[in-house]
């Protein structure tokens, strides 16, 4: 037999071992509850732990350190990348993931492999709100999510109604990546957290995070600046454009905040709110906590 | 009196495929969960624990197919430029045809063409621009001496990096960690569907190279001696070129970039079993598709969290060796 023979041979014996598993693995989708959950994001975390769901969960990405309990979980690898050998080995029922977030990559694989995926929107309130709902059902929860849902309703309800009254909205500009100033801008999930503190969006409405030039910022002038914390270090603002003809800057309305608080769209949400409610309108909400 | 052809490729097989078929077996054993090499391949029957069928049939299969496509195309690509050019230094990464076909998958993925089948001509035709400006910017400079050409190669693929970076800024947010992670070099994401279309593609190039390895060998005497032994030097190298791009972006629209397996295994193979292209040729296949299924398997289970591109294996163990090999010739 010669060289060719065998090498085709050989990989002709891969490929058909390769396309003979298509739904070997499958695993039933029953209607019953899942008991093995795995979350590929911290907010999927937080929100099972909120659904009094926390003891279903076997695994989740890093820095899933919401509440304390979930820092002993096993690691699947981090949002961006989870690894699907670990998510296996932990033979999950199910898998809560992001639209915006979890590759499409790892959801075609989670498709293939027949591990039943419950996918979260949140571009919006209302998606993450609907998301929320779909999570509470999948995981045998359906009351304590609208409990949940309705609390939080509530919630950012009490805050809106009050910035509404406040006499002037300032300009608010929100950082979410750095050095270079990416924005949350004013079609973002961030951007209605804004327009309900009371603040009106700095930044352009288009693309959802407009990516900001010094200059621009510069034309913007923002009265409030609120960034992600990004190192965890207090001074999170140091690269920021220290002048003074930003009003922002020449009023001290540099602010950072938590970003696990900020972009985790789960059930700290309205606690996000109320954050950036106090920043905004101390004179309504009290100062900002430190 | 050396020994025949026919029984120097026997002796050849006889080494690499035990040595192929180990790596594969380590490639299926080692990962974020090891398994023995008895329950690997009860696995691979479908029988036994399903986590394992699953670990091993679904992901680490389809993985391993896709570094063994891999591994053979880039391989044999850096074997088939080396010959072309008869510059020991020469391989796709270096000469920019991985970068142009790295720019022509990329922009593909950031005008949202998406799938696979969209990104394989955008990425044949970026690495055939530029191979094509390597080769007429290396013709204008000839007089300057062989090592005109990897510097033009050099140059062409920073150029190419830059292109690439500015593509990358230009990419959605959302789309940012699957670019970056593509572009160092990743086997870790593929549909079991993407390893077959590689190997499809793969595969008759390679039979095509194998098919012209005399060829390769009369174009070492150069091309004039080549011609005048009768051999249509135009046509071959033609061929050659062409199926070499084909293979080798289509590898790089899948697996992104990755670097120095086409200098590496060349090189180390070329010690072992002589400068017979009749041969090196299967020993590139055979070899190339070991390591780099070795490397993916390190790159799986070496770190504590979540795994590692291959391609950052690949060039930590690639670039030490071309410092190597370029040291070894000045001397």
């Amino acid at each position: 037999m010669d060289l060719r023979q065998l090498a085709v041979l050989v990989l002709a014996l891969l490929l058909a071992a390769c396309s003979a598993d298509a739904g070997a693995s499958r695993t039933a989708a029953g209607a019953a509850a899942p008991h093995r959950v795995v979350c590929l994001a911290p907010s999927a975390v937080e929100l099972l732990f909120a659904l009094d769901a926390g003891d279903l969960v076997v695994g989740a990405t890093e820095h899933s350190d919401e509440p304390s309990a979930a820092r002993a979980l096993p690691s699947i690898g981090s949002y961006a990348r989870p690894d699907l050998e670990r998510l296996l080995t932990l033979r999950p029922e199910l898998c809560v993931a992001m639209r915006d977030g979890t590759p499409p990559q790892t959801l075609a694989r989670l498709a293939e492999l027949g591990i039943p995926v419950v996918i979260m929107t949140t571009g919006s309130l209302e998606e993450l709100f609907g998301s929320m709902l779909a999570v509470g059902r999948a995981v045998g929860r359906p009351a304590q999510a609208e409990a949940l849902v309705r609390d939080l309703r509530a919630r950012m309800e009490s805050v809106r109604a009050q910035a509404a009254r406040a006499p002037r909205r300032p300009r608010v500009l929100f950082q979410v990546n750095g050095p270079r100033i990416m924005a949350a801008g004013p079609h973002s999930l961030l951007g209605q957290l804004i327009a309900m503190a009371g603040g009106d969006n700095a930044a352009p409405a288009e693309p959802a995070y407009p990516q900001l030039s010094a200059e621009q910022v510069l034309a913007l002038a923002p009265e409030v600046v609120v960034a992600f914390d990004m190192l965890g270090q207090d001074k999170g603002m140091a690269g920021w454009p220290a002048d003074p003809r930003i009003p922002a800057v020449r009023d001290r309305r540099l602010y950072t905040v938590d970003p696990a608080l900020f972009s985790r769209p789960g059930p700290r949400l309205a606690a996000a709110l109320e954050t950036l409610a106090r920043i905004l309108h101390p004179e309504i909400f009290g100062a900002p906590r430190p | 009196m050396r020994p025949s052809l026919s029984r120097r490729l026997a002796v050849l097989l006889a080494v690499l495929i035990p040595a192929l078929l180990l790596c594969c077996l380590a490639a299926l054993c080692l990962g974020s969960a090891t398994l023995g090499p008895a329950e690997v391949l009860r696995a691979l029957s479908g029988a036994g624990d399903p986590l394992a069928v699953a670990l091993v049939r679904s992901l680490r299969l389809p993985r391993l197919l896709l570094a063994l496509a891999a591994g053979a195309s880039l391989s044999v690509g850096g074997l088939v430029f080396q010959a072309l050019l008869r510059n020991p230094l020469a391989e796709p990464y270096i000469l920019g045809v991985s970068g142009g076909a790295a720019i022509g998958a990329i922009a593909a993925l950031v005008l949202g063409l998406g799938s696979l089948a969209l990104r394989l001509p955008a990425a044949f035709a970026g690495g055939l621009a530029t191979l094509g400006v390597v080769l007429a910017v290396g013709r204008t400079l000839r007089a300057s001496g062989r090592d005109t050409l990897l510097l033009a190669g050099v140059m062409v693929n920073a150029f190419c990096g830059a292109v690439i970076l500015f593509l990358v800024s230009l990419s959605p947010n959302h789309m940012l960690a699957s670019v970056v992670f593509w572009l160092m070099g990743d086997l870790g994401s593929h549909a079991p569907a993407d390893a077959l279309l590689l190997a499809a593609a793969v595969l008759p190039c390679l039979a095509v190279v194998l098919a012209l390895a005399h060829g390769m060998n009369v174009l070492q005497l150069g091309e004039e001696t080549a011609a005048t032994m009768g051999l249509p030097v135009g046509a071959v190298r033609t061929a050659l070129l062409w199926t070499t791009t084909v293979m080798v972006s289509a590898t790089v629209a899948v697996c992104g970039p990755l670097g120095f397996i086409g200098l590496v295994t060349p090189h180390a193979l070329r010690r072992v079993f002589g400068a017979d292209h009749r041969l090196l040729a299967p020993a590139c296949i055979l070899g190339g598709g070991a390591y780099l299924a070795l490397c993916d398997a390190l790159a799986r289970a070496l770190p504590a969290s979540g795994e590692l591109p291959v391609g950052v294996v690949t060039a930590m163990l690639g670039a030490p060796a071309f410092v190597v090999l370029l040291a070894g010739r000045r001397a």
